[in-house]
């Protein structure tokens, strides 16, 4: 693939912190339009991984192209949405006023059509809301109120940190078909960090293992699933085979350094 | 509005009076120390006069200054949670201003300055800047960190992450700091227009009263004082609860 067909392409990136060796040569192309999804257990630096993509943290070795350019300059241009781990709403902007915070700043970036965010709303049930403050909402709606930030900004790369993690488990299962539905028809590049596997069965086109500390690309599953993916999926034998490849990888991966076979 | 939670201070008020009434009057206090309220208040709707232009030109000084203070008192705030630089040496100068007992250098500031509404205004300003400061520090530096990151991701600018993040969430210790900065500033304004006597607020009426052994202007100047920090503060919670109606502290449990 050259590069110019490649949303983001990480060419030997390595990150340490002090002492700890946190990524470790990491290499890896996202597709435009791509559902990547990075998979580890706590500790394996997806989140870092996540923040050097986006320019919010600095790879100690190896380079980052996003967009044709790099982490800063996507910044810059507002190609990248942002869905952090917290939903990280202003606690006196209401939810109408929330999701349109990214498009009032930074301006001269904002893309020639706007995305009509109350129709975005609606698309994740929270029509009625859009006069609602934060903390009127439960933290599943929350949760969506910042997913169509992200949307908002009508970008070609979202980058989210385990935007479901403090979800429970009932609403985590809607989410992720929420999600699916905002991506099918925005078109974006998406690079999903998680430590759930069912999530990474259900959403992904493509899923990269990271073993811990530090953080190494263990191995890259193609989800073959067709697509549009709807909720029965997970009730199929062929969504078990994903989970179960998953996890023998991910175990694989979390094994000790010399009990590693390449 | 409940008539309930109306007539709660209503009546709180009215108690307290009744007892100082009651003390004054049983308890043989000496007619130029103390006067009863009922006295107070006969004097001032009956037989004084100017009392209004001075309780006007002493709230309209403190106001100013209270303003003044906050405006100093934010850009310190702004540039100390800048720069550690900045606080480690404004620090010291601020909290000099605060324990300093402003009542002992407030007449060398009229000599300096001279009389009339100068002064007042700058030791009233001066005493209120600290707490401003400290509050705008402490409120800029506490916003959340996802938030600010989420603005980061589409290179907002500070100005723009200043004003949509971090002013907003500094608010309510701003009001933490007026409600203390409310009483300071008027006591400065009081007690500096007593030196100043040039000036025609309620200090200065009540430092000629104090000086001629008059109980009864004396007291009626602490009474328009009282009255105008009521004023203040009833003001100051409305605005909380207008502005803050996001913040845990102005949601009411339902009990």
């Amino acid at each position: 693939m050259s590069a110019e067909t490649a949303a983001i392409r990480l060419t030997g990136v390595s990150k340490r912190f002090g002492q700890l060796l946190a990524l470790c040569d990491i290499s890896l192309t996202v597709r435009p339009g791509e559902f990547f999804t990075l998979l580890g257990a706590s500790g394996s630096g997806k989140t870092t991984l996540l923040r050097i993509i986006a320019g919010l943290e600095q790879p100690t070795a190896g380079e980052v192209v996003v967009e044709g350019g790099s982490p800063a300059d996507a910044r810059r241009r507002k190609l990248l949405g942002w869905v952090p781990q917290s939903p990280a709403l202003l606690p006196w902007r209401t939810v109408a006023a929330n999701v349109q915070l990214l498009t009032q700043v930074n301006r001269s970036a904002n893309p020639a059509t706007t995305v009509d965010t109350s129709a975005l709303l609606a698309r994740v049930g929270l029509a009625g809301f859009e006069d609602a403050l934060p903390h009127e909402l439960s933290g599943g709606m929350q949760q969506r109120v910042a997913l169509v930030r992200a949307f908002a900004l009508g970008a070609p790369i979202l980058l989210m940190d385990e935007p479901f993690a403090s979800l429970d488990e009932i609403t985590r299962f809607e989410m992720r078909h929420l999600l699916l539905d905002l991506w099918q028809s925005s078109g974006a590049a998406v690079v999903f960090v998680t430590h759930s596997l069912a999530e990474a069965a259900y959403l992904s086109d493509r899923v990269a293992v990271l073993t811990a500390r530090p953080g190494r690309v263990a191995a890259i599953h193609d989800i073959a699933s067709p697509r549009p993916r709807v909720p029965q999926l997970e009730d199929t034998p062929e969504f078990f085979a994903n989970v179960t490849a998953l996890r023998d990888s991910l175990r694989i991966a979390m094994a000790p350094e010399s009990s590693v076979t390449r | 509005m409940k008539i309930r939670s109306l007539l709660a201070p209503i009546l709180g008020v009215a108690a307290f009076f009744g007892l100082w009434e009651l003390l004054v009057r049983v308890g043989n206090v000496p007619t130029y120390a103390l006067r009863p309220p009922s006295q107070i208040l006969r004097y001032l709707f009956t037989e004084s006069t100017g009392f209004p232009r001075a309780t006007y030109q002493t709230g309209a000084d403190a106001l100013k200054a209270l303003l003044i203070a906050l405006v100093i008192g934010l850009a310190f705030g702004a540039l100390m949670a800048a720069s550690r630089w900045f606080e480690e040496a404004a620090q010291p100068v601020l909290i000099l201003i605060q324990v300093t007992p402003w009542v002992a250098y407030s007449a060398s500031v009229v000599l300096w300055i001279g009389g009339g509404t100068k002064p007042v205004l700058f030791v009233a300003t001066l005493v209120c800047v600290p707490a401003f400061a400290f509050a705008s520090m402490t409120g800029l530096r506490s916003a959340d960190p996802a938030s600010l990151e989420v603005l980061r991701s589409v290179n907002a600018s500070s100005w723009e992450t200043m004003w949509r993040v971090r002013l907003p969430g500094a608010l309510p210790s701003l009001f933490t700091a007026a409600r203390f900065a409310v009483g300071l500033s008027l006591a400065a304004v009081y007690y500096t227009e007593g030196g100043a006597l040039s000036n025609n607020g309620l200090g200065a009426t009540g430092r000629k009263a104090l000086a001629a052994n008059a109980a009864l202007p004396l007291w009626s100047t602490v009474f328009c004082s009282a009255i105008l920090g009521a004023i203040a503060l009833t003001s100051i919670s409305v605005l909380e609860r207008v502005l803050l109606r996001w913040h845990a502290s102005q949601r009411r449990a339902t009990r």
